[in-house]
């Protein structure tokens, strides 16, 4: 395509969008540091109060506490189980490779309100009453980040071709431990990143899962947030805005990675690389 | 042709020589099971019985109740208009990023990728502070005279949906549809022109077919995405407004209407409407691949 | 002595029989080529022999002991790919180190082994450097060095030099074979590149469908080819069809030309006769004829110069005979579309079918 610049079009098409991604954003943030904002179009003082008290509030700071346990959680254990299981499909049991595949694509087709449904019959009683704790969130969380996770991993297993360099690390004396230990794993290392940054930030986001399986037994970020907004939008508007940066880092560092690998196939559009890592569904 | 009893031969042998790598995928495979697959199965399960048998009575219920279909009418609705709409912007988007300069694109698509990932209770919160009665949109159109609420627009309604549904649609169309003009090669233009065709011609003949796939993918990924949404329209309406995801969980957590089996059966009938999508993206995706190679 | 035994292996993917009965045996310190188009089970009767497919029936030994069962990192092998397959993450010194670090040798001889062997391979000056700031062929340098540093007992190479540029492709080729005849290395070399297989190996087997269908010193494969397959397969040929018209003398005529060849007694019908290029003598004007020789002539299409040698198409009623001479005084002088003869030596006649 023609890289030119040509006419106002593009720059008219790509102002309005921004404005209609920026504003939301932008105009939270005003509030965030709004003393008072009643009648105005722009508020009237500004103060840091808002931002003190999030931090400063016990039931807050302890849901932000959960909401990064439960993440990071997510992340680690969905890292540690996946990683071998996607690797051991690819490299020694091909046969079981669609069936892999089926299930990692599942999760697509169902989306947290399904799932729930699902779980709440399974595990409100029976043998493993675990709804409402931690564990049916850590748990769920990892189906639910599967698709990214399988998606990472297994791209950068067939970039890196896993399948000759382990080939290679056994007709050396490895074996399969030592061959996935050292030679796999810090050479998949930018997938194993971008597929942890993606599942912190859709974990961090996560609402309908929460909301059915635990409520408030176990409040994350987000159920504050949506029994926060109904009473004080000020306090609301600042936990919106420590998501949002959260949410913001977790993106400029998973496109950074993106960016620092290089790729077999020559030079790849940094923006394709994001559109092809970023499908992260909205709820 | 090898025997049967030497095809179980060699099985055998692959069992035994793998099976550290069968145990290896024991930990992901007791997750799956507990956690994706019986949820599953227990979800068709439970739609498809009442009292002690099989009864289709669940389908029934929500195929003749008026209030069912109309929350199953209003998601299918919403999703459209935002999906056709987000598809829109997206594609205007993609190639205004395509004709744009280095820095204002990766700016830009760094800036998309970061509001990819804001939706949900957050996003529903943002648009009450801008569109809300008291929001800042509200109160500076009303400083022009004009008083959106008076107009008959409120943010809690389906109007209001629509526009944070587009809010999330949009991001996501973009960062689709963009590999796909970036598929358009300089050559291509080239060739056609060097062949006679003009700039019509080109997008006529080349350029639009060549999209149509990642098009058409976009917009079933989109559908699928609005359809399963939930956190907006909870937390926008405290969980009242009649879509079919909120009914769902209404009928599996709610204590006066809780009801599983008809829940299941609804989960079951938005599952195969997302199945329906996803497979209409599986066709459009081997098709683009298809015209890549 | 057998140092390498191959007894009756087979493969099958599917309902694919890929290798069938592959039966071989290598002595220590030789040098033996898989030859055969893509697709006929060399690849993957290295790959067995390698431990990176099961064995479906049959066995493999190595040095007398049956590793059919073992795994490939406890065979004692050592390999090299058609892709390198260098770690990406380690230097070229950690990449020759790794095999002896899994030996559990201790850092200091490691790296000094590791160093010793980069130098041998011409690399001493890029030990540090990785793997993707190395070209094609120090990449190549580097997974041979990784592969023989632990002094395999049979080192097994997979089109090597495949993705190789073909200066490099002769360079790497003539380094193989120096190292394997300096360490007396037992070396099983897969290839579809015939000329190669010509240059480099001991013993060439031609397989053809997951069968070796022919065995033999690189010499033999080219002036006696078991089949008509390794006869076009290996080296270039033409093909000659013509007419038995005396089965007793063994009188055959092609294209209008009648010769008598002791081979073709007892036969009748329709034969293919071929003839490698080289064989084929061209004579100028009203020179002198050799004896022994069937006399053609044609008309000459196109002369093509390959450096030392000049390859000249004549055509001979409906088909092209090559013919190749050594690029002399005189020889590019022949003019396209003037008559031309040329003599086939009866005796190098190659009976396809």
């Amino acid at each position: 395509m023609n890289k030119k610049v040509s006419g106002r079009g593009p720059a008219i098409i790509l102002t309005l969008a921004a404005l209609y991604l920026g504003v939301p954003i932008l105009a939270t943030f005003m509030f965030s540091v709004a003393g008072r904002w009643d009648s105005t179009v722009l508020p009237e003082s500004y103060t840091f109060h808002w931002y003190v008290r999030m931090i400063t509030d016990p039931l807050v700071l302890a849901a932000i506490g959960r909401s990064f346990l439960v993440s990071g959680a997510t992340v680690a254990l969905g890292l540690l189980v996946i990683t071998p299981a996607a690797f051991i499909t690819y490299q020694y049991l091909p046969a079981l490779r669609g069936a892999m595949r089926f299930l990692a694509v599942l999760p697509f087709a169902l989306p947290g309100v399904i799932l729930a449904v699902g779980l709440i019959q399974l595990y409100s009683s029976g043998p493993l009453p675990i709804a409402g704790t931690f564990w049916i969130l850590l748990f769920s969380y990892i189906i639910v980040c599967l698709p990214y996770m399988f998606n990472s991993i297994t791209n950068s297993l067939q970039a890196i071709d896993a399948r000759t360099l382990v080939e290679a690390a056994e007709s050396l004396g490895a074996n399969r431990t030592a061959a996935f230990i050292k030679v796999v794993v810090p050479n998949i290392k930018p997938g194993l990143i971008s597929a942890g940054l993606l599942t912190f930030a859709v974990s961090l986001g996560e609402f309908v899962l929460t909301n059915m399986l635990v409520g408030g037994r176990y409040q994350t970020l987000q159920l504050v947030l949506e029994k926060a907004m109904h009473v004080d939008g000020h306090l609301s508007s600042a936990i919106v805005m420590l998501y949002f940066v959260l949410v913001a880092i977790s993106s400029l560092l998973l496109i950074f990675v993106a960016q620092g690998t290089p790729r077999r196939s020559g030079k790849v559009d940094p923006g394709t690389q994001a559109g092809s890592q970023m499908t992260g569904y909205a709820q | 042709m090898p025997s049967r009893s030497s095809v179980l031969a060699r099985n055998l042998k692959l069992l035994r020589k793998e099976i550290w790598s069968i145990l290896g995928l024991l930990p992901f495979a007791l997750i799956a099971l507990g956690f994706e697959i019986l949820p599953t199965l227990r979800l068709v399960g439970g739609s498809i019985s009442a009292g002690d048998g099989f009864s289709l009575a669940n389908y029934q219920t929500i195929m003749t109740s008026k209030f069912y279909l109309t929350s199953l009418k209003n998601s299918l609705i919403l999703s459209l208009v935002s999906s056709v709409l987000g598809v829109t912007v997206g594609i205007l988007a993609a190639y205004a990023l395509n004709r744009s300069r280095q820095q204002l694109r990766d700016a830009m698509m760094t800036f998309i990728s970061i509001c990819v990932n804001f939706a949900g209770v957050p996003l529903a919160f943002a648009f009450i502070v801008i569109l809300g009665s008291s929001g800042a949109i509200t109160l500076l159109v009303s400083k022009l005279g004009i008083n959106l609420y008076d107009q008959g627009f409120s943010i809690y309604t389906w109007t209001g949906l629509s526009l944070i549904y587009l809010y999330f649609q949009i991001p996501l169309a973009t960062l689709l549809i963009y590999p796909a003009f970036y598929g358009i090669r300089k050559e291509w233009v080239e060739a056609a022109a060097n062949l006679g065709a003009g700039p019509v011609q080109f997008w006529r003949y080349i350029g639009l077919p060549t999209l149509a796939p990642a098009i058409l993918g976009t917009f079933s990924i989109l559908m699928a995405n609005a359809l399963g949404a939930y956190a907006t329209a909870y937390a926008l309406t405290t969980g009242i407004y009649n879509i079919l995801p909120l009914r769902i969980s209404r009928l599996i957590s709610g204590e006066v209407s809780y009801d599983p089996g008809l829940a299941s059966a609804a989960a079951v009938i938005l599952g195969l409407i997302m199945v329906l999508f996803l497979a209409l993206n599986q066709v459009m995706l081997s098709r683009f691949r298809g015209t890549k190679a | 002595m057998e140092h390498v035994g191959l007894h009756n292996l087979n493969k099958f993917y599917g309902q694919n029989h890929v290798v069938k009965n592959v039966s071989l045996e290598v002595q220590k310190g030789e040098f033996l080529t898989l030859l055969g188009p893509s697709g006929c089970g060399k690849s993957t009767t290295l790959r067995m022999i390698a431990g990176f497919e099961v064995i479906d029936s049959g066995q493999v030994l190595i040095h007398g002991r049956d590793v059919s069962n073992v795994p490939a990192n406890r065979r004692g092998i050592g390999m090299v790919f058609q892709s390198y397959a260098l770690f990406p993450n380690m230097t070229a010194l950690d990449n020759v180190g790794f095999g002896l670090k899994m030996q559990k040798l201790d850092a200091r001889t490691t790296r000094g082994k590791a160093r010793k062997i980069l130098a041998e391979v011409g690399l001493e000056s890029v030990i540090d450097h990785l793997p993707h700031q190395l070209s094609g062929g120090q990449q190549q340098r580097v997974a041979l060095a990784r592969a023989i540093v632990r002094e395999p007992e049979v080192l097994l190479l997979d089109e090597p030099l495949s993705a190789l540029d073909a200066k490099i492709r002769i360079q790497l080729r003539e380094l193989i074979k120096d190292l394997q005849i300096r360490r007396q290395i037992t070396t099983i070399y897969v290839t579809h590149d015939q000329e190669e297989a010509l240059s480099i190996s001991d013993r060439i087997a031609v397989m053809n469908q997951g069968v070796i269908v022919q065995l033999g010193a690189p010499n033999e494969i080219y002036a006696r080819p078991a089949d008509p397959f390794v006869a076009t397969f290996v080296g270039t040929l033409n093909k000659l069809p013509g007419q038995v018209v005396d089965t007793t003398t063994g009188m055959a005529e092609i294209a209008g030309h009648r010769m008598t060849v002791p081979a073709l007694i007892g036969r009748a019908g329709r034969v293919t006769l071929g003839v490698r290029p080289e064989k084929i003598r061209l004579y100028a004007g009203d020179a002198n004829l050799g004896t022994g020789e069937a006399i053609f002539s044609g008309v000459l299409k196109t002369i093509a110069l390959f450096g030392s040698v000049v390859r000249i198409t004549v055509l001979l009623g409906e088909s092209e005979v090559k013919i190749d001479m050594l690029n002399k005084e005189g020889v590019l002088e022949a003019r396209a579309g003037s008559e031309v003869r040329f003599g086939v030596p009866v005796e190098n006649l190659l009976i396809l079918n």
